[in-house]
């Protein structure tokens, strides 16, 4: 593993919040090709053990592997945020899979009004704001978060399970 | 399981009911499955029956909501019965139906796909999958163990106040509670600790802005948070205060 790649590890190491690929560049004085690169040789050398490089568009954090979620439980009991209602599950589904998307759209696909749920997604830091629409009103889009592939478990949203085909 | 903050719509009493189904979409869709009625081949009006029963045992006070069940039953009782009348060319007002009952159907494929996806998703949260984000270390920032002065707060927001736009003229953005924004930070500092001015300029407005400090200076209040800086205009942390 390069130089790089190996500073980079140690910087997500000791961050305990998710890190913008910008910051990475700048704290290693490195080119964007560059890093980008030093974090695929990252996740090469991370194959197979117990941490992982997780990416969420341009933020990077390292965090455990899924599989070992329950030994790391039972050693830290770390905190986990309660049950969400299949109601909050299909407008994260709905989210996840057409990010960035306005409130109207999910209404139409569920044929509910998703404002609540969609306030309590937010509060939970599984969805946010991830820009405006150009239609009137500019209306919020959303998206998913660094916290909703830690609570689902994901590498990335490209690991996000495929749709099954109708 | 909705927080009780989520249902919130105090003028409705939906939301401390349980609805089974939430709008006449879901409500269709169980239909077709539990009748075992593949309504993307046949009629949608062959669950009208079923439809017309499950909506006569609801017990809605909503008035808003139950039209909307209604309309779904109007218009299909309307589609059944131009079904019953076959050979006939339709006229203008039944072509129109037909085209409603594709438009349904389309939907309602839709929604079984997301559905669907939404079932994987709640799967996955529900085994042990969980990614643990490194935990929070404590921040450089000795040399001041004695909580921060009010003033000094003061000072640091007052300063990074004019980096933040006022709201712009076009606006539909969100107005947050200090409920709502006291939440949202317990559950930041509880992950591990921010940077005040951090925090400050994540704000879309100055509104919100104020309404983030004011919730830092509540949490420190509540004795939730301890703030601290190692020097003074250097940065200030905040965070959880041990139990």
């Amino acid at each position: 593993m390069s130089e790089l790649s190996a500073a980079v590890e140690a910087i997500l190491f000791s961050s305990n919040r998710p890190l913008k690929l910008r910051e990475l560049q700048q704290a290693t004085d490195s080119s964007r090709d560059e890093v980008e690169h030093a974090l695929d040789e990252l996740r090469d050398a991370l194959d197979g053990r117990g941490v992982m490089v997780m990416r969420h568009h341009d933020e990077l954090h390292l965090a455990t592997r899924p599989a070992h979620a329950a030994a790391v439980r039972r050693a830290l009991r770390p905190e986990v945020s309660g049950k969400l209602s299949p109601a909050a599950y299909e407008t994260l589904a709905i989210v996840a899979y057409q990010q960035p998307v306005p409130r109207s759209r999910i209404e139409e696909v569920r044929g509910v009004n998703c404002e609540s749920v969609l306030n309590n997604l937010e509060l939970r830091d599984l969805i946010t704001e991830v820009g405006r629409g150009s239609g009137p009103g500019q209306p919020k889009l959303y998206g998913t978060t660094m916290r909703f592939l830690q609570v689902m478990g994901l590498e990335s949203l490209d690991h996000l399970p495929s749709p099954k085909e109708p | 399981m909705e927080q009780p903050f989520a249902g919130a719509r105090p003028d409705s009493p939906l939301a401390v009911s349980t609805p089974v189904f939430e709008g006449p979409l879901e409500l269709l869709l169980a239909l077709a499955e539990r009748e075992e009625v593949d309504i993307f081949q046949v009629s949608l009006s062959k669950v009208t029956d079923a439809y017309l029963t499950e909506i006569a045992q609801r017990e809605t006070q909503d008035p808003r909501e139950m039209a909307e069940f209604l309309w779904m039953a109007a218009r299909l009782l309307l589609l059944k019965s131009i079904k019953l009348l076959p050979g006939e060319t339709p006229n203008d007002e039944e072509a129109e139906l037909l085209g409603w009952e594709e438009d349904v159907r389309q939907r309602l494929e839709e929604y079984r796909a997301y559905k669907a996806m939404a079932q994987d998703l709640m799967e996955r949260a529900e085994q042990e999958t969980f990614a643990f984000p490194p935990p929070a270390r404590s921040v450089e920032a000795g040399g001041q163990e004695e909580p921060l002065d009010v003033d000094r707060l003061v000072e640091a927001f007052n300063s990074v106040l004019t980096r933040i736009p006022p709201r712009p003229v076009v606006v539909q953005g969100r107005t947050w509670t200090l409920e709502e924004k006291l939440e949202v930070l317990t559950e930041r500092v509880r992950r591990g600790p921010v940077e005040l001015l951090e925090l400050i300029l994540e704000s879309e407005d100055r509104l919100e802005a104020v309404i983030t400090f004011v919730a830092v200076l509540e949490l420190l209040r509540r004795s939730l948070i301890t703030v601290r800086q190692k020097e003074r205009f250097g940065p200030i942390h905040i965070e959880a205060r041990a139990a």
